[in-house]
């Protein structure tokens, strides 16, 4: 019988079974009945919706378009006075088109906002601090950024959305997200551009 | 060794190796750990006066006080046969928004009580998020037995059942006098409501 090396030998005779380890943890995480991946996948948004040339982004039963992003003017319901904010911290108030593609209270009511700035932190939207403050002085009161349509709207209306954001003063918006959490991980991502930056 | 005698060790070191693995797993099985043991959290301790990051907030106890009458912004004023706990921290959000779900103290007798419901505090609801880079200063307020004041560390974590996340753990200073002394003082405390603190504070969320 021929000598038969030592050298490596356990490594050099199951070297093949350890390879087919790698596929076979892979298949038992795409097999399990619990879905691991697919949690994982639809715990964050990671899937940007792509927006058409002129912006607009169709999502979960309707059409979105960024209008702008600029500094909030909170005003006080009552006395029409600015709402004041602490040194350091500022308002901005983000403006979306919508175009309801399906009755309205079905598309995307319970939306959340996010405004992600440049150094990544992502801030939501609705602030404890700014909720019932009046958005400019002849604007609508400001409670929550889910997504609602105006009473009267229907299918086919064009109406806007608002959002507040309070954020550190040196933070600048470079993205805006809305999500809906039974559509993750599919979402809507607004670059926020110079020209709609306030 | 001859090609005989390699193919004997090999067989009695595998079969050596799966009785291993057979006592071990017994072995692992019959620990038995209770459920608080296999889901329990994982704890950051920290002190008074600086700041104890978790993975989604970072936290400064300022200072603690006790009260035997406390108040709110109404006026309104509760009293109590133990005695009151305001601790003043700061809090602010690491990247993403974030509540405190979870906020007790826990005596060294292992009793915990949660943070007061009798008063609205508004930080531990669902509806107040922390933000990144923006501080909050707040008062948590507890009502706990007397002879359990001095002795309380203060306990928080994102979410209402911690197990299994992480918890900033910190020691209370609250010097048995000074309970004493609240309680023989009948004016009430007026709990304060969270606020925005802005850049008056230097936190490690201030610049990421």
């Amino acid at each position: 019988m021929a000598a038969v090396s030592t050298r490596g030998g356990w490594w050099r005779r199951n070297w093949w079974a350890l390879l087919a380890l790698l596929p076979v943890l892979a298949a038992m995480v795409l097999v399990s009945p619990e879905q691991p991946h697919q949690v994982w996948r639809s715990a964050q948004p990671r899937e940007p919706v792509a927006a058409t040339a002129d912006g607009w982004v169709r999502y979960a039963g309707a059409r979105l378009r960024l209008r702008h992003v600029h500094p909030a003017d909170l005003r006080d319901p009552v006395t029409g006075r600015e709402v004041s904010l602490p040194a350091g911290v500022r308002a901005w108030q983000v403006t979306v088109e919508v175009e309801w593609l399906v009755e309205p209270y079905q598309a995307l009511p319970g939306c959340q906002w996010w405004l992600v700035d440049q150094y990544g932190r992502r801030y939501g939207a609705d602030a404890y601090e700014v909720r019932g403050a009046q958005l400019g002085v002849d604007g609508p009161t400001y409670w929550a950024s889910e997504c609602l349509p105006e009473e009267r709207d229907t299918v086919g209306d064009v109406g806007l959305l608002h959002a507040v954001f309070l954020v550190p003063a040196e933070a600048r918006p470079e993205v805006i997200q809305v999500t809906l959490r039974d559509r993750l991980p599919r979402y809507v991502r607004f670059d926020v551009a110079e020209s709609t930056r306030a | 060794m001859t090609g005989f005698g390699r193919r004997v060790a090999s067989g009695v070191g595998t079969l050596a190796l799966l009785a291993a693995v057979v006592v071990s797993t017994g072995v692992i099985g019959e620990q038995r750990l209770s459920t608080d043991e296999r889901y329990r959290e994982f704890t950051v301790t920290g002190e008074t006066g600086t700041w104890v990051s978790t993975d989604t907030f970072h936290v400064e106890v300022r200072s603690t006080q006790a009260a035997g009458v406390v108040a709110d912004q109404s006026g309104w004023q509760y009293q109590t046969s133990g005695v009151w706990l305001l601790v003043e921290v700061r809090l602010v959000a690491r990247t993403e928004p974030t509540t405190i779900g979870y906020a007790a103290v826990r005596d060294d007798r292992g009793r915990t009580w949660r943070a007061t419901d009798r008063l609205e505090q508004p930080l531990l609801h669902w509806s107040y998020p922390l933000q990144p880079g923006l501080p909050v200063a707040a008062t948590l307020v507890f009502e706990v037995p007397t002879d359990a004041a001095s002795s309380l560390t203060l306990r928080l974590s994102k979410r209402a059942d911690p197990r299994m996340r992480l918890v900033v753990q910190i020691p209370l200073r609250v010097p048995a006098t000074q309970v004493t002394a609240a309680l023989a003082d009948p004016e009430p405390t007026v709990v304060e409501p969270p606020r925005l603190v802005g850049e008056d504070v230097d936190h490690p969320g201030w610049r990421p």
